[in-house]
């Protein structure tokens, strides 16, 4: 069960003021876990989009992880038809549990689910985690319908059709799936794609934190989140 | 010997690590029996424990950094143990998570070259960073499965059964997938040829 109800509550209140505030420096993320997954998203929606970009750097993240208490953090972005269809397109960071639990690399990551059902995550690759390197991520439409290029650092692989080439839903941020986290300040610029291909800001955007992570909105189409 | 015990065989050379730069294996016949009694529906074909992936021309640098830094797409170390099918299901087994315990539940194995285990999981093996002819494990496990990551609010799906694939000459996890489209080393279902 994911943290989805009670993080709406706290959202009503944080879109009055666009900001969360920051809560007293903890190095851990109690009430976070595999079952209970924690949230920091900017949410982009009220426009179609055809893809969406985003840009952020390899701040640090930690977890516990083992093979018998599996987690991870990751921070990433999500393309999805809406916020009703259980269905998306994901690409981003993982450290920790990344699919084998005693898996604890930093991964750059892709990953859907399709309307059919089907769920698949793959690694692109593992990367060296360094606050001074910001790397570019896209979802964008492949050559054939209901196909998507998912692009880390200006290469690509493509999905197979995922039942859907266009979304109102487009989250950026973090997913925190451990009591005992940690994240430095991950600085995220999020994009949508539209029909044309060009870069547009998100549309109606919600910010959605889950305690006690961070998260802050410090500009249009901005995003900033850490674990306190 | 019957095939079952010759992929066992050839299962414990690879797992020494001595033979890692030398290894090619043509094809062979059905994986062994892994788990649960099951056995795999596949047979194995030709691929190279130490085949590197081209080094990346005209990109970005971040991604050529990558590369160099990812195990799976370079040369194994002399020092290297490969990843043995009992190894390779062990690590499948893994996936769940806590509280999952799917150990003796159906499951098998069946090394290939990663060209054939991304056509099977739908994954694009020409923009990977990955040798298409590496070998790889694609292994099946018959337990409940729900994916590590999921969007804000969705509903988490639960699976049963999934399939990992595994870079036999350093363990690295390459991908999961699940679902109806998903291949099935056990029966043979969604593999490519």
């Amino acid at each position: 069960m994911r943290k989805g109800f009670r993080a709406a509550v706290v959202t009503a209140c944080v879109v009055t003021v666009g900001l969360v505030a920051p809560q007293a420096a903890r190095a851990s993320t109690p009430g976070c876990s595999l079952s209970s997954h924690c949230y920091s998203i900017l949410r982009g929606s009220g426009i179609t989009f055809y893809g969406m970009y985003g840009t952020w750097n390899r701040a640090a993240m930690g977890t516990s992880s083992s093979a018998s208490n599996p987690q991870f953090v990751d921070s990433e972005m999500w393309f999805s038809p809406n916020a009703s269809t259980n269905a998306w397109v994901e690409t981003g960071l993982a450290r920790g549990y990344f699919s084998v639990p005693a898996a604890t690399g930093y991964y750059a990551f892709g990953a859907y689910q399709t309307t059919g059902g089907t769920y698949h995550e793959y690694s692109f690759g593992a990367v060296s985690q360094s606050s001074g390197v910001t790397d570019e991520y896209q979802i964008s439409r492949g050559g054939t319908t209901n196909t998507f290029r998912i692009y880390f650092d200006g290469s690509y692989k493509t999905t197979p059709s995922v039942g859907f080439w266009s979304g109102s839903t487009l989250d950026i941020g973090a997913e925190v799936a451990t009591s005992s986290g940690t994240a430095g300040t991950f600085n995220m610029y999020p994009k949508g794609l539209n029909s044309g291909g060009s870069h547009v800001n998100l549309g109606t955007e919600t910010p959605m934190v889950d305690s006690p992570l961070y998260g802050n909105r410090p500009g249009e189409s901005a995003w900033t989140w850490r674990i306190p | 010997m019957t095939s079952r015990y010759r992929i066992l065989a050839a299962s414990a050379v690879v797992a020494t690590g001595s033979a890692i730069a030398l290894a090619t294996h043509a094809a062979q016949a059905q994986a062994p029996v892994l788990g649960g009694g099951a056995r795999s529906a596949v047979a194995d074909s030709s691929c190279r424990l130490d085949a590197v992936a081209a080094a990346p021309t005209g990109r970005d640098s971040r991604w050529v950094e990558m590369w160099r830094s990812n195990p799976a797409s370079q040369k194994p170390a002399a020092t290297a143990r490969a990843l043995a099918a009992p190894g390779a299901v062990t690590a499948a087994e893994a996936v769940p998570g806590a509280g999952l315990k799917v150990a003796g539940a159906p499951a098998a194995a069946a090394r290939m070259s990663y060209a054939r285990a991304a056509a099977s999981t739908g994954d694009d093996v020409a923009e990977g960073i990955v040798a298409p002819d590496r070998c790889v494990w694609l292994v099946t496990v018959k337990a409940a499965f729900t994916p590590r990551s999921a969007p804000y609010g969705a509903t988490p799906v639960r699976y049963d059964s999934y399939t990992t694939v595994f870079d036999v000459a350093t363990g690295q996890f390459l991908s999961i997938t699940a679902g109806t489209t998903a291949p099935d080393v056990l029966n043979g279902a969604n593999i490519a040829s």
